[in-house]
């Protein structure tokens, strides 16, 4: 499990993460879910280790994979350089092609759209070889055919990992998600272990609970 | 990896700075069989600056300069000089300074004019004498940028220019001559100070009256400076020569002269010009040289220490002189005197 | 590319250099005085004559070498600086009021006053130093500073080696506008010495023989020299910009 504990994070001007708990089960797919600016990136920026907090952080396992939420590619490297610099043994040309990428194998990454360099960023991290997944509005850019399917690649490949999402959208989160989470004002507000409600139902109840 | 970059990037710095100090000119050992005087570019206050406290033995100086050096008193010393124009040439005393060109069609026109200048320059010569204060005031009323001073100029200054009306054909030989002596101590092959002269250079007179001026105007040149103050008379008097002719004189800065013979700044019809640029400017601008005005003045000092006052030329041997004018005539002149005394030079810094 | 656009690239720099020549030769005959503005002709003529002639390339030599040692001067402190200043901030607030004064020094007045103090080979050196290095050391500091760092936080996240984080990130993304920069600075750096020569009476130089020409009235001298120095200048912003290219082929 990986726990935190009394964590203590402010901004320069805003209100922080004060005394902030939160335990999450290891290989499942948890889902945080928000409004922007509500402290979401912030919070798996604590758990990859990249900025400095006041608490207690256990159980995490580094190195972690992470999507951020701007695509971070190197634009002076092709798509293959650019999963090659992070994932050393993958097959990217078997990947690239699952995704429908496979003709760009060779492309420099300023010559993508923003949907296809999107797509890039989540193989990178579900190519690379982790315990933990950092996912942080992954799907912005896609269309609905292509999240789900990319929704679909991650369920796959990341069926017993711990998987940590930050979105605003609950369709995503619904599908995706073992157990979602929305954060308020650095605190939860509702916690929601998905069993087998109807998705439709619970799409409502998130719903309802994010705009209260 | 960053501290070998860094180490890198010093080493090539101090590679560079070894490099370039052991590129920096050094002085060369003097050949003790030959005569050899080192020579320092720098402007005439420098020079005298540096003669007064001992820093050179000897300094290449023009009047008023010269005069000027010779009135700071010292303890044990006063002050001697050699004149170049004798070490030049010790039968003429004079090497030629500045010459008058006329336009090739105002001298085929008007030939009448040149005969009148030619008449009334030694009157001119003699008044700008025996009157300097007011031959410098007439450049400097007329035109306040000269540079002249009238503080330093007096007769004595003024004779040392041998200003005189030395017609074309007379002069013709020392002209030639002197080309060819600065020519001689050119190094480059791409710039050259002069060019020798054809005969067509020099002013050839004939029978021809003249025709009539007839209300014409006529435009006269003169670089700042000693050739200002050969016509200070003719300027001051507003001289027009031949009835009917009038005159607009221009003293102007003496680097640019040329400029002034023909083209979009004046076309001169009478211009004063140094000797080496009118044999370089004559053919193409189509001038012809009438007469040389003034002769060169230019001088070696140096302190006369314990009464010492005699030197001669062998005395620069393995000396170091501060000489004004790099590329100038100062500079040709001295090249030249120094090589027809078998001295070598060498430039330093 | 197309091949009439290919032509037209070629073509259109050609007309416009000749429309040059075709005003330049208009105004001689108008002006009708090689000493005021000698013809196309008699300058290429000039031109040519110089390339025969064993001083010419020792002048150009001179100032050639002398422009590398201001350049590898200027550079490398500027490198040093930008350095330094890009990885402590403090550095930056002590470094920028020097730079700023040395930008805006007279360049003739340093001339003339390092004439007084140090000798003509060196001076020229110091001001063409004086000159390129704030902007060399601007430029360099510019393009590490636009490093994207969120780039290198992915890679620190994802554990890839500082190795290749400096050789595949950061470096690629420096070069480019250090490049330009250098290429910029090569041809200001020539154009200033040339200049500084000139007022240095610097031996075999080009801003010296350019004085002498002027001094001796040999106004197609002084021309040709002007066009050895142009055409200098644009090979090396020429091969310059093939080093670009050839670098920044991922842009």
């Amino acid at each position: 499990m990986i726990s935190i504990k009394n964590l203590n994070f402010s901004y320069d001007d805003k209100v922080g993460y004060e005394n902030f708990n939160l335990d999450i089960l290891k290989g499942e797919t948890t889902v945080i879910l928000g409004e922007s600016g509500e402290g979401k990136t912030t919070l798996l920026k604590i758990l990859a280790n990249l900025v400095e907090y006041k608490g207690q952080i256990t159980g995490m396992t580094y190195p972690v994979s992470f999507v951020f939420q701007n695509d971070r590619l190197i634009k002076n490297l092709t798509v293959r350089e650019n999963l090659q610099l992070v994932c050393k043994q993958a097959d990217i040309s078997l990947a690239l092609k699952e995704i429908g990428l496979g003709e760009y194998e060779n492309a420099y990454i300023n010559t993508l759209s923003a949907g296809m360099k999107r797509r890039v960023a989540i193989l990178r991290a579900l190519l690379f070889d982790a315990q933990t997944y950092l996912f942080d509005e992954p799907f912005i850019n896609l269309d609905l055919k292509l999240k789900y399917n990319l929704m679909d690649k991650i369920k796959d490949i990341c069926k017993d990992k711990t998987v940590i999402l930050v979105t605003h959208d609950i369709k995503e989160a619904v599908y995706l998600a073992d157990r979602i989470i929305i954060l308020k004002d650095k605190k939860i507000t509702f916690d929601i272990r998905k069993q087998n409600q109807d998705q439709k139902m619970l799409e409502n109840i998130l719903f309802e609970q994010m705009i209260k | 990896m960053k501290r070998i970059f860094y180490l890198t990037l010093s080493l090539i710095f101090i590679l560079a700075s070894v490099f370039a100090s052991g590129c920096i000119s050094h002085e060369p050992k003097p050949d003790i069989d030959k005569k050899s005087a080192s020579i320092k570019y720098t402007d005439a206050q420098t020079i005298m600056q540096l003669l007064i406290d001992d820093t050179l033995d000897f300094g290449l100086l023009p009047e008023p300069a010269a005069s000027t050096l010779e009135k700071v008193k010292g303890k044990n010393f006063t002050w001697t000089r050699l004149s170049l124009k004798e070490l030049y040439d010790s039968e003429t005393k004079s090497y030629p300074q500045a010459v008058l060109m006329v336009k090739n069609d105002v001298l085929q026109d008007y030939p009448q004019i040149v005969r009148k200048m030619h008449e009334k320059f030694n009157d001119n010569a003699t008044w700008v004498s025996e009157n300097a204060s007011l031959a410098v005031s007439a450049i400097k009323t007329n035109f306040a940028s000269s540079t002249l001073n009238p503080n330093v100029i007096d007769q004595t200054v003024i004779d040392n220019c041998k200003i005189s009306w030395q017609d074309a054909q007379s002069a013709k030989d020392q002209v030639k001559s002197y080309i060819q002596n600065i020519l001689a101590v050119n190094d480059s092959d791409i710039v050259a100070p002069a060019v020798n002269v054809d005969d067509d250079f020099f002013y050839l007179e004939n029978n021809f009256v003249g025709n009539d001026v007839n209300g014409k105007n006529f435009t006269f040149y003169a670089p700042d400076g000693a050739p200002a103050l050969s016509i200070a008379k003719f300027i001051s008097d507003g001289e027009n020569f031949v009835e009917g002719a009038s005159f607009d004189y221009s003293v102007v800065v003496a680097d640019d002269i040329a400029k002034y013979m023909n083209g979009a700044l004046g076309k001169a019809d009478f211009i004063v010009l140094p000797v080496n640029a009118a044999s370089k400017l004559y053919k193409t601008q189509k001038y012809t040289m009438v007469s040389v005005l003034t002769h060169g003045n230019l001088y070696i000092m140096a302190k006369a220490k314990d009464g010492n006052t005699q030197i001669s030329l062998n005395d620069l041997n393995g000396k170091k002189i501060g000489v004004i004018g790099k590329g100038l005539v100062p500079d040709l002149t001295l090249k030249a005197v120094l090589s027809k005394n078998t001295f070598e030079y060498s430039i330093v810094s | 590319m197309k091949n009439k656009d290919k032509l037209l690239n070629a073509i259109l720099p050609l007309i416009s250099i000749v429309c040059i020549i075709v005003l330049w030769s208009s105004v001689a005959v108008v002006v009708d005085n090689s000493y005021l503005l000698p013809t196309f002709s008699q300058t290429v003529s000039v031109f040519f004559s110089l390339l025969g002639k064993a001083e010419f390339y020792r002048v150009v030599f001179g100032t050639l070498s002398r422009s590398l040692i201001a350049f590898i001067f200027s550079f490398s402190l500027a490198l040093i600086l930008a350095l330094i200043t890009n990885r402590r901030k403090v550095a930056t607030k002590i470094v920028a009021p020097i730079i700023s004064i040395i930008r805006v020094l007279p360049t003739i007045a340093v001339v003339l006053l390092l004439r007084v103090w140090t000798d003509e080979f060196v001076a020229p050196i110091l001001v063409t130093f004086l000159v390129v290095f704030p902007t060399l050391y601007l430029s360099v500091k510019s393009a590490l500073d636009s490093v994207d760092y969120d780039q290198i936080e992915m890679c620190k996240v994802f554990g890839v080696s500082s190795k290749d984080i400096l050789l595949k990130v950061k470096l690629p993304q420096i070069y480019p506008p250090i490049l330009s920069a250098i290429g910029a600075g090569l041809s200001l750096n020539l154009k200033l010495m040339v200049a500084a020569e000139v007022l240095a009476y610097t031996a075999n130089s080009l801003g010296n023989l350019l004085q002498l020409s002027k001094l001796y009235d040999q106004t197609a001298t002084m021309m040709a020299l002007v066009l050895v120095t142009v055409i200098l200048g644009l090979i090396i912003e020429g091969v310059f910009s093939l080093i670009c290219k050839k670098v920044g082929k991922w842009q």
